[in-house]
């Protein structure tokens, strides 16, 4: 009895230890799998800056399918050009620091930029916990795309507040090959897809160049704004489950308390404008939106509030109606 | 075929060959089927040319259609009133026209069991005759202005998501983004779409589909 008593306590004891070791790594291997996607991601971003390429892709939107061609230098000064293939033609140049946009009359407006970012997708490079706690982002297949082999990284929002994407990213170069942007229902919004694709060759200096060998005028944006060194006179009475305040800036002429500030949720960005009221009110409130880009304005009895960002209305909707006059500075 | 009639069917392709020359050509393709052949083939070369879908009829179209109304039960009433006659007449253009267009569709061959045509047969003239097919000739002539393919497919007959006017991003909102791009971007953040909405054409007061849908769910 006794050697059958010890031999059902070791089958005991193994099976506890198989038990144990299913339940702890069943969720290890969820969270494997979950950093290997935001370490794709963020492959990605960097590959976007850094590599060279140069290739055209399709943009589906609005019941509209467009193609663009894009150039791209990178390195420490990188350089790149986007422009449209079909319909009017527009550019989008980036030289460093500087944005040149070009419409299809031939007028260039040049943005001074601080932030040096790439004129195509990039997610954020930091982040990470405020992107899982809002997003489960997954690694869910693999794809061809523009004759690359690519790892599909899903990204699914958490709530209603945000949307959901799925890329495809290169196995070799990890840059991005095909993005869809969803719903919260997880309906496909837009889609960027490379048709062609060239990687590791350097762009040519005229490919970096304006097409455009009439430019009408050329004009400097006046509204450059310069960060804002103290606290924000306006902040938000309750923003949407997620986001949080991530920057301020103000115009470099502009006037006190006309302020522009960034809230994020660790990929959607929602901005919102602050500005004296003025004969451009009821243009600047009938705005439509573009692609996933939605705006909100809201008309206070000086002031203009609109809220922009990559979200759905619902969200960029409810920050515009938070904005309030930080009390300190109403007092004023 | 001579280069004189492969010039006369070039200038008849042009609608520069004279009343005169085009009788002596069309009686020249009754007898030979090489003029019937190059006119195909001129037509062909022009739509292909100008992008349109080649809508090309078989070498035997007319002996067809002459066999179909052969196999018609043909009923002469010699008594008819004149303008029964005319409007007899007409009935006829008409059918054999549609019954053209069905029997030398395009890309579709025939099947045995389709020898018999199931439409109504209609009072038929014996001297009757249709306008577009040559007296009892192998071949089929068009005159140039009745090209198929230019009355079936208009311009206008595009889709209209590409051919819908676009309008220009409007400069309040380029500068918004531009700025929404800068300091998200200078904060470590970043958008799925950056600068690729400035690109893009936009439809005038179009509202994006993300709103349409969104307020669609929201009702």
């Amino acid at each position: 009895m006794r050697m059958e008593d010890a031999r059902y306590a070791a089958w005991a004891r193994a099976l506890a230890i198989v038990l144990l070791a299913i339940v702890f790594a069943v969720p290890c291997a969820q969270a494997a799998a979950s950093t290997d996607g935001r370490d794709l991601l963020r492959q990605m971003a960097v590959a976007m800056r850094t590599l060279d390429y140069q290739g055209s892709f399709s943009y589906q939107h609005a019941g509209r399918l467009d193609t663009m061609r894009v150039f791209h230098a990178g390195g420490a000064s990188e350089r790149e050009r986007l422009v449209s293939l079909n319909g009017p033609r527009t550019e989008v140049i980036r030289d460093g620091s500087t944005v040149t946009c070009i419409r299809p009359d031939g007028s260039a407006t040049v943005y001074s930029s601080g932030s040096g970012r790439g004129l195509l997708p990039v997610v954020p490079g930091s982040g990470d916990d405020a992107l899982g706690a809002h997003y489960e982002v997954s690694i869910i297949g693999t794809d061809r795309v523009a004759g690359y082999e690519a790892d599909i990284v899903d990204i699914v929002a958490r709530d209603a507040f945000r949307y959901g994407y799925r890329l495809w990213i290169d196995q070799g170069s990890r840059l991005l090959l095909r993005s869809i942007v969803t719903d919260s229902e997880r309906r496909p919004l837009e889609q960027l897809m490379f048709v062609s694709l060239d990687i590791g060759t350097p762009p040519r200096d005229t490919d970096l160049l304006p097409q455009h060998h009439e430019i009408l005028a050329t004009s400097v944006a006046s509204d450059t704004e310069v960060p804002l060194r103290r606290a924000p006179t306006w902040r938000s009475a309750g923003l949407p489950t997620g986001f949080a305040f991530a920057t301020a800036r103000r115009q470099a002429k502009g006037l006190a308390g006309a302020e522009h500030l960034v809230f994020t949720d660790g990929l959607a960005n929602v901005s919102v404008y602050i500005e004296p009221r003025d004969g451009d009110d009821a243009a600047v409130a009938a705005l439509p939106g573009r692609g996933t880009i939605n705006v909100y304005s809201v008309l206070g009895e000086d002031w203009r509030i609109t809220a922009l960002g990559e979200v759905p209305v619902r969200t960029v909707e409810a920050i515009a109606q938070s904005m309030r006059r930080a009390e300190s500075s109403a007092a004023e | 075929m001579t280069q004189q009639n492969l010039e006369h069917v070039s200038a008849l392709m042009d609608g520069e060959l004279s009343r005169d020359e085009t009788a002596f050509l069309l009686r020249r393709a009754a007898h030979d089927g090489s003029i019937a052949q190059r006119w195909s083939s001129f037509h062909v070369i022009r739509y292909a040319l100008r992008r349109q879908e080649v809508v090309a009829l078989r070498g035997d179209f007319t002996s067809v259609i002459m066999q179909r109304i052969d196999e018609q039960d043909v009923t002469v009433r010699g008594r008819d009133t004149p303008w029964l006659r005319w409007a007899s007449g007409g009935a006829i253009a008409a059918s054999v026209a549609v019954f053209a267009l069905w029997v030398t569709a395009p890309g579709v061959e025939q099947s045995a069991g389709a020898t018999r045509v199931a439409t109504s047969p209609a009072p038929v003239q014996s001297d009757a005759r249709p306008a577009l097919v040559g007296a009892g000739v192998g071949n089929e002539f068009r005159p140039p202005m009745l090209s198929p393919s230019l009355a079936a497919q208009p311009a206008s007959a595009s889709s209209p998501g590409f051919n819908s006017a676009t309008q220009a991003i409007d400069p309040r909102l380029q500068s918004y983004l531009i700025r929404h791009y800068d300091a998200a971007g200078a904060a470590g953040q970043s958008s799925m779409m950056p600068y690729v909405l400035l690109v893009a054409p936009q439809q005038p007061q179009a509202a994006t589909s993300a709103a349409v849908q969104e307020r669609a769910d929201r009702r």
